[in-house]
């Protein structure tokens, strides 16, 4: 049930830590940093897919090392997460109250 | 193999599952991912572990793609119910056949020639399944649930009397063409049996017709004609030939089973709403 509950929020996690270009496994360490350990052959496929949707952008670049494909939002992909995050805040609010036996 | 082969490795596999358009830069890009996830680690286990967290080729290549559904979830148990009937019915009816044509070895005769065969039948249902699944999606507001329409008994006049026209011509040709050459022991002992009901039955059709609606009747009858017919073809197939030529013979008895398996089905259905009506009459009085 745990892993249900986390699978629904992974999107809305990558998006919010991809404001600057990053590559995947610095993204995954940054998310498992914050708590919010995804796993790879999750993480990975996920990027591409929101690039298939148009929410993020990719690029090949070096940066002194090897090239690595880097993702960040694109402007379709800013709209959709500021869609989600509202979503997010009121349904965070709304189950707050549910669980404190409020509503 | 060293950490970076079986890497390479694990990444053709995964490639070559990819489509062709995303093969070499999804692999280019996989590649440099689990060399990240490696990173300072040489041994192959290290790789070994990396590789298993992906899962097995098939599985990381599907999360690239999404995700292809032929048979709706919703569907597996019915799918799954009729593959399971539909064989059983075949399995037998490759028992009775066994029976009334025995062989040397029954078993393997059975299990080649009935149940590996009888594979066509989930084949099938799955085809159809997922050609229903297919146009759900395809065309979502035919898909829509509607009520099923009212069982009022009223019969369209004239597609049904068209049918009896059909039945009727039917009957008059198995009994008047010429080529069809009756076994003569059925002709003089079976036959005529399985003609009076068949008769009878497109009595009570004809009636039905006339009257506009099926009545509770006429509802009966047919139900209780179907199972007499059903009854009274079995027994005209069990008892012998039907036909002088055995090609000819094989052939209709094989006609005649899928229409009293059909007819089976029917009568279960119209059984069912009988004994519902009944019980609903007898609660409200």
């Amino acid at each position: 049930m745990e892993l249900e509950l986390r699978r629904g929020v992974i999107v809305l996690a990558v998006l919010s830590q991809l404001d600057t270009f990053r590559y995947g496994y610095e993204l995954r360490q940054a998310l498992a940093e914050q708590g919010m350990a995804i796993e790879e052959g999750t993480l990975y496929p996920l990027l591409r897919r929101l690039e298939n949707q148009g929410a993020l952008i990719s690029d090949w670049r070096t940066d002194g090392g090897s090239p690595r494909r880097y993702y960040t939002l694109s402007d379709d992909g800013r709209a959709q997460y500021a869609r989600l995050a509202r979503s997010w805040r009121e349904l965070t609010a709304t189950m707050d109250k549910l669980l404190e036996g409020e509503l | 193999m060293n950490a970076t082969q079986l890497i390479d490795a694990y990444v053709a596999d995964v490639a070559k599952r990819l489509p062709r358009r995303q093969r070499a830069d999804v692999a280019a890009e996989l590649r440099t991912i689990l060399l990240d996830e490696l990173g300072d680690r040489t041994r192959p286990e290290d790789a070994h572990q990396v590789i298993d967290a992906f899962g097995r080729p098939a599985e990381a290549a599907a999360r690239y793609r999404s995700p292809l559904v032929l048979l709706d979830p919703a569907d597996s148990r019915a799918f799954l119910r009729w593959s399971l009937i539909g064989m059983a019915v075949i399995w037998a009816l490759g028992v009775a056949d066994g029976f009334a044509n025995p062989t040397p070895n029954p078993a393997a005769t059975w299990w080649l020639g009935v149940a590996i065969p009888s594979l066509w039948w989930p084949g099938v249902l799955f085809a159809a399944f997922a050609l229903g699944a297919y146009t759900r999606r395809k065309w979502p507001e035919r898909a829509r649930w509607k009520p099923s329409a009212a069982d009022t008994g009223h019969l369209n006049r004239g597609w049904h009397a068209a049918a009896l026209v059909f039945y009727i011509g039917g009957t008059i040709a198995l009994v008047a063409l010429p080529w069809l050459r009756y076994d003569p022991v059925f002709h003089a002992q079976r036959g005529p049996w399985v003609l009076a009901l068949l008769i009878a039955h497109l009595v009570v059709y004809a009636a039905a017709i006339a009257a506009g609606r099926w009545n509770t009747l006429t509802r009966r009858l047919d139900i209780a004609l179907n199972l007499l017919v059903g009854g009274v073809l079995v027994w005209a197939m069990a008892a012998g030939a039907l036909f002088t030529e055995r090609w000819v013979d094989d052939m209709v008895k094989f006609i005649v089973i899928v229409i009293l398996l059909v007819t089976a089905a029917d009568v279960v259905q119209k059984l069912r709403r009988e004994l519902r009506q009944h019980s609903a009459n007898v609660s409200s009085t």
